[in-house]
């Protein structure tokens, strides 16, 4: 499978599950869905057969609320089977809305009350640099989430300690749960920011596969510079579906009826 | 107990440990950083870090000590202890220094006075309060020898007494309430929670001095509590007095009462609490003055105990 074909099964899965289960968050699953996809498919040493592999890259989804995009994923590449998916959100299922490491084969943590995920990277990041360990973290984070001032903590505590072994990477789709990020919190100058924190920064377009990928792979071969790296990845809100792009109402929105059907419609014609 | 802490802490050490502070431990620490300088870790003054950091090396199999003053490295990182410790069942000590009103005149910022009551309520945390420097020092040998997941581990600070014979010493187990004096006469039980095991026992030395026998419990685990010992000694006794240097919401007072509920051959009418009222204190003291000031000194609990016994002979 390409990581095109498995971004588009990504969003396709979202929108399905967030139909099912009348659950929000499709805008911010699919402007992830590429990032996950080049992740998953050409970043990552993931082990399906044997999830807790010690040598396994650790994957971190910050931005909780986004936990169908890792469920998919995680179907997608074999942890689970795909089927599993319309359990989402259902009463007595294990595939709660945020994202939840219980009884679920492959996720290495529950998130959902947001500014957590960069610590818990730090502290594992900080484990395998002690142990000698060579496997990477990256950790994946909304933009809104910048505000929580526990990510400041951890940046600063990043950099001191030298974790080049760690990579957050942003979703800076600009829009946030009431608005615009820039009308909410502005986190420009965003880059200057984590660089003046330390960070090997890159600012790239959050949905072009092969700049994602090329990101990446410089981050593994920059890692004489001893900095942890952040990725700005410049994405779009709703990505894929015409009608859900950059707006907010699709943070929580959940589509049905007719927006249901045009939206896997539309990505299916546009895979097609 | 502060000291005997650490004494075990460093006595016990394994590889797996790692001792991580919120820049606070001086003069402490320093021996542990010195001993195991990559064992030891201060992440600046930043407590939801400090959680979320013990969270991360926990899920890479490390045995964390979070180290802090009460409060801080607690209710500032309620929400990091909650999900990614407590939920994740890790591996993490909370250590926090000053239980209680142990820094009195620091004012109420350093008043670790509802800790227990919010700790508590988190599924999966085993709640400890040692009552003496020997408690402190085989829970944290305990703590280092086996795995309890999740942990909150109460101290007081440095001087408390030791109040155990040394031949007891070894009969300290977390999980169970310790029977640290038992008079075979007693109709009277005390049941204390952390560093007012000192006062129970001087309150139980003085109703000797008036005839009066009394039993002592320490509980020093509070969470998961010793339901059968307490309804052994309320089977047992006419009077079970509560001491904890705690809010009368949610701590000692609050768990023992919790385990009898729906038990209708239990008497509650002849439980009493010693407890701190759920306010912030308006006056400046050190730990004694405050003790006093509320109700929870020596000297007034005794003239409460009078009381209620009087009353009810």
């Amino acid at each position: 499978m390409t990581t095109k074909d498995l971004a588009n099964r990504i969003k396709i899965h979202a929108v399905n599950m967030t139909h099912t289960g009348k659950s929000s968050h499709v805008g911010g699953v699919l402007s992830i869905a590429d990032i996950l996809a080049v992740l998953y498919n050409d970043i990552l040493n993931v082990y399906p057969e044997n999830p807790k592999h010690p040598d396994r890259d650790r994957f971190i989804l910050s931005k909780g609320h986004a936990g169908a995009g890792v469920y998919a994923v995680l179907a997608e590449k074999g942890f689970f089977p795909v089927e599993m998916l319309k359990q989402h959100y259902q009463n007595g299922s294990l595939l709660s809305g945020h994202v939840s490491h219980k009884g679920i084969p492959g996720v290495e943590l529950s998130t959902g009350s947001l500014g957590h995920g960069l610590p818990i990277g730090c502290g594992m990041a900080y484990a395998a640099k002690l142990d000698k360990k060579p496997h990477n973290i990256f950790v994946l984070m909304s933009d809104g989430e910048c505000d929580e001032g526990s990510n400041w903590e951890a940046i600063m505590f990043a950099a001191h300690h030298n974790l080049n072994n760690l990579v957050a990477i942003i979703d800076y789709n600009k829009i946030q749960s009431l608005d615009k990020v820039e009308n909410t919190l502005k986190l420009e100058p965003f880059a200057q920011k984590w660089e003046a924190f330390g960070w090997e920064t890159y600012s790239i377009d959050g949905h072009n596969h092969q700049e994602l990928k090329k990101t990446f792979d410089k981050i593994q071969s920059n890692k004489k510079e001893k900095k942890p790296s952040v990725i700005i990845a410049n994405t779009i809100k709703g990505k894929g579906v015409s009608f859900m792009e950059n707006k907010v109402l699709w943070h929580y929105r959940s589509p049905q009826n007719e927006e249901f059907e045009n939206a896997i419609k539309e990505l299916k014609d546009n895979y097609a | 107990m502060r000291n005997s802490f650490v004494n075990a802490l460093e006595e016990f050490n394994t590889p797996n440990t790692m001792l991580v502070t919120g820049d606070l431990g001086f003069g402490v620490l320093n021996g542990y950083r010195k001993k195991f300088p990559k064992q030891f870790l201060n992440v600046g003054v930043a407590e939801q870090n400090l959680t979320g950091i013990a969270a991360g090396l926990a899920l890479e199999g490390k045995k964390v000590i979070s180290y802090s003053i009460a409060n801080f490295n607690t209710l500032r990182a309620i929400e990091q202890i909650r999900n990614d410790i407590a939920y994740h069942d890790l591996n993490v000590i909370i250590v926090a220094v000053g239980g209680g009103l142990a820094y009195g005149q620091l004012g109420v910022t350093h008043h670790a006075t509802e800790d227990v009551a919010i700790l508590r309520a988190i599924p999966n945390m085993t709640i400890l309060a040692p009552g003496d420097k020997n408690e402190a020092y085989h829970i944290m040998k305990s703590l280092l020898l086996e795995d309890y997941g999740p942990v909150y581990l109460r101290i007081g600070r440095a001087g408390e007494a030791s109040l155990y014979k040394a031949d007891e010493i070894n009969g300290i187990r977390i999980g169970k309430i310790h029977p640290l004096i038992c008079d075979n006469n007693a109709k009277i039980a005390f049941l204390s929670m952390g560093g007012m095991l000192e006062i129970a026992k001087k309150t139980h030395l003085t109703l000797k001095e008036k005839n009066i026998d009394s039993s002592v419990y320490s509980v020093h685990t509070v969470k998961p509590i010793d339901k059968n010992k307490i309804i052994e000694i309320f089977n047992k006794y006419d009077y079970i007095f509560s001491f904890e240097e705690h809010s009368i919401i949610g701590g000692l007072s609050s768990s023992i009462a919790e385990t009898l509920i729906g038990n209708t051959a239990m008497d509650i009418g002849k439980f009493n609490s010693f407890a701190l009222p759920s306010e912030f204190t308006s006056v400046v003291g050190d730990q004694n003055y405050l003790r006093n000031y509320y109700g929870i000194s020596a000297e007034k609990i005794l003239q409460r105990i009078e009381k209620i016994i009087n009353i009810n002979r």
